[in-house]
């Protein structure tokens, strides 16, 4: 059977090899923006708007989580979306020039990690979700029946292999459907809250003292700004991925602050947190039900349960394009990498329950590398190497390239990683949520972010060496113990 | 202008000569948007960043 990529460019097909200026298919403004509100708000926003409310104070939740995913986003476009757009390569080959050639693969972990994860628990979350829409009409005496779970999960599974075979584009087109679908209901919803609650009361009521996370108010800010934050530093390993198709540098920040930040997540998470503040449950079938009635309410669940599909498919896709970094699959044709990227899906279906209440775990723990990751390549990129890198040394996987550091590792980013990760835990549990007395200034994965930044440049000055220009201007640094 | 270097897989594989080829094309064309200066993007982006920041200020100072 003929690839149906192979038409469409070679970069489309998922391969790592720079992107070109005429195979960028974000040619315009609404193309990233509704691709970000639709990755933004599909159906995982609804655990983390179902979070906000227990700070505390819900008013205080929104405002700081708002403010925590525009500066997250912001680092995220700084570290890699940026280079990502002037070199055409994704994430983890723009980590490269920091971490090492082979020092990456802490970073390529942590997306296969994350992006699976999350992948496995919307996954599950739309197959549940669809039994329980199933379920709620009638016919199955309101109990969520396992097999029809079980029936749901393994239906997306070649549906989710069919699109994202077909590449970038086809996501891209969806999302295009997706992405104004979703913000529209997002927008409804909120006016039928406004309507039941009026502006007066709708963003009065807050969780019962003893649900709240804590009773100071500023620990409360604190905490809705971290969810923020480390909302928007979990894409680090996807936007890299995603800017490298884009071909305007004016469509560089609107879209992704705008759609990705306060439209996607900020916008979505906020009518969930309401709606589970008033409503009493983060479910959107309980909330969406008592706002709209049964039927129109089951219809609207299942029309988000449908809207998060291409969402999944553009994490399996992410995760299918930087598979190509493994040597074994280096060769691979793009349909393997979307089958392999695909399968583990599969024992998600067979236990959803165990994934929601096990992978979100995981993938939250895959996530933390990358606070530290961000500030490391920040400042490697925009300090010690003032905006430009040597391109073709980020494919020169021997010691004659550029960024081998020592055996392919640079071991100080390897150690502020280590040390930013432990600090971070030091100061937060992100599962428990239990956080330290000075995690009330300003959370935990800014200052681990900035003190590994500052630490990293720190390091990276006591150890350089200069190893001569190649490229005038391009400072080269090598490290080696 | 980037050129591949001397120490890139030389080999008649298809992939590692798409890879020369592109790396070989790759800033070939100086008026595409993304070999521009990006310091008006990181303006955009401070602004933002200073817009939240101070929203968080004006929060904390008025709400905690």
């Amino acid at each position: 059977m003929t690839d149906p990529v192979a038409a469409q460019g070679n970069a489309v097909a998922g391969e790592r090899a720079p992107t070109l200026d005429g195979e960028r298919l974000f040619t315009s403004y609404g193309s990233l923006f509704y691709t970000l509100t639709a990755l933004a708000a599909a159906i995982w926003v609804v655990l983390v708007g179902g979070a906000i409310p227990a700070v505390g104070d819900t008013r205080l939740g929104i405002i700081g989580f708002a403010c925590g995913t525009v500066i997250g986003t912001a680092l995220v476009v700084c570290s890699v979306a940026l280079p990502a757009f002037r070199y055409g390569v994704d994430s983890i080959d723009i980590s490269k020039a920091a971490l090492g050639i082979r020092g990456s693969s802490i970073a390529l972990i942590g997306l296969i990690v994350m992006g699976l994860g999350w992948a496995g628990v919307a996954l599950a979350l739309v197959a549940r979700g669809f039994a329980s829409v199933l379920a709620s009409v009638g016919h199955l005496d309101g109990t969520v029946v396992e097999p029809i779970v079980l029936a749901f999960g393994l239906l997306l599974i070649p549906l989710l292999y069919v699109l994202v075979r077909h590449g970038l584009d086809v996501i891209r087109r969806i999302n295009q459907v997706a992405g104004p679908a979703l913000l529209l209901l997002a927008c409804v919803s909120l006016a039928l809250l406004w309507r039941r609650y009026g502006a007066a009361d709708l963003l009065r009521p807050n969780v019962p003292e003893e649900q709240a996370l804590t009773t100071d108010r500023l620990k409360a800010f604190a905490y809705a700004l971290e969810f923020g934050v480390t909302m928007s530093l979990s894409w680090w390993p996807y936007m890299g991925g995603l800017y490298r198709f884009l071909r305007y540098r004016r469509h560089a920040v609107g879209p992704i602050i705008l759609g990705g930040s306060l439209v996607g997540t900020t916008l979505s998470a906020s009518v969930a947190a309401l709606a589970t503040v008033h409503l009493g449950s983060p479910d959107p079938i309980v909330w969406l039900v008592a706002l709209t009635g049964p039927v129109i309410g089951l219809v609207l669940v299942g029309v988000v349960l449908l809207l998060s599909i291409p969402a999944i498919c553009l994490l399996i896709y992410l995760v299918a394009s930087a598979a190509q970094q493994l040597r074994p699959l280096a060769r691979s044709p793009w349909s393997t990498r979307v089958v392999l990227a695909t399968a583990p899906l599969a024992l998600v279906a067979f236990n959803t329950s165990w994934t929601l209440s096990h992978v979100v775990t995981v993938a939250t723990f895959g996530s933390l590398v990358f606070f530290s990751i961000c500030g490391i390549v920040l400042v490697d990129f925009w300090v010690l190497r003032r905006g430009r890198l040597e391109l073709p040394h980020l494919f020169v996987e021997n010691p004659d390239g550029h960024y081998w550091y020592a055996g392919g590792v640079n071991w100080v980013a390897m150690l502020t990683i280590a040390a930013g990760t432990t600090a971070y835990l030091f100061l937060y549990d992100p599962i428990s949520l239990a956080a330290r007395s000075e995690f009330r200034y300003a959370g935990a994965a800014l200052p681990v972010m900035a003190g590994s930044a500052l630490l990293y440049l720190m390091l990276m000055r006591v150890f350089r060496r200069k190893a001569g220009n190649v490229n005038p201007g391009v400072e080269v640094v090598k490290v080696g113990f | 202008m980037t050129k591949s270097p001397q120490c890139l897989p030389r080999s008649s594989d298809p992939l590692d000569q798409e890879l020369a080829a592109r790396l070989n094309a790759w800033g070939d064309d100086a008026s595409v948007d993304s070999q521009q200066s990006l310091r008006p993007v990181l303006v955009e982006l401070a602004c933002w960043v200073g817009a939240a920041v101070l929203i968080a200020g004006i929060a904390i100072v008025g709400l905690v």
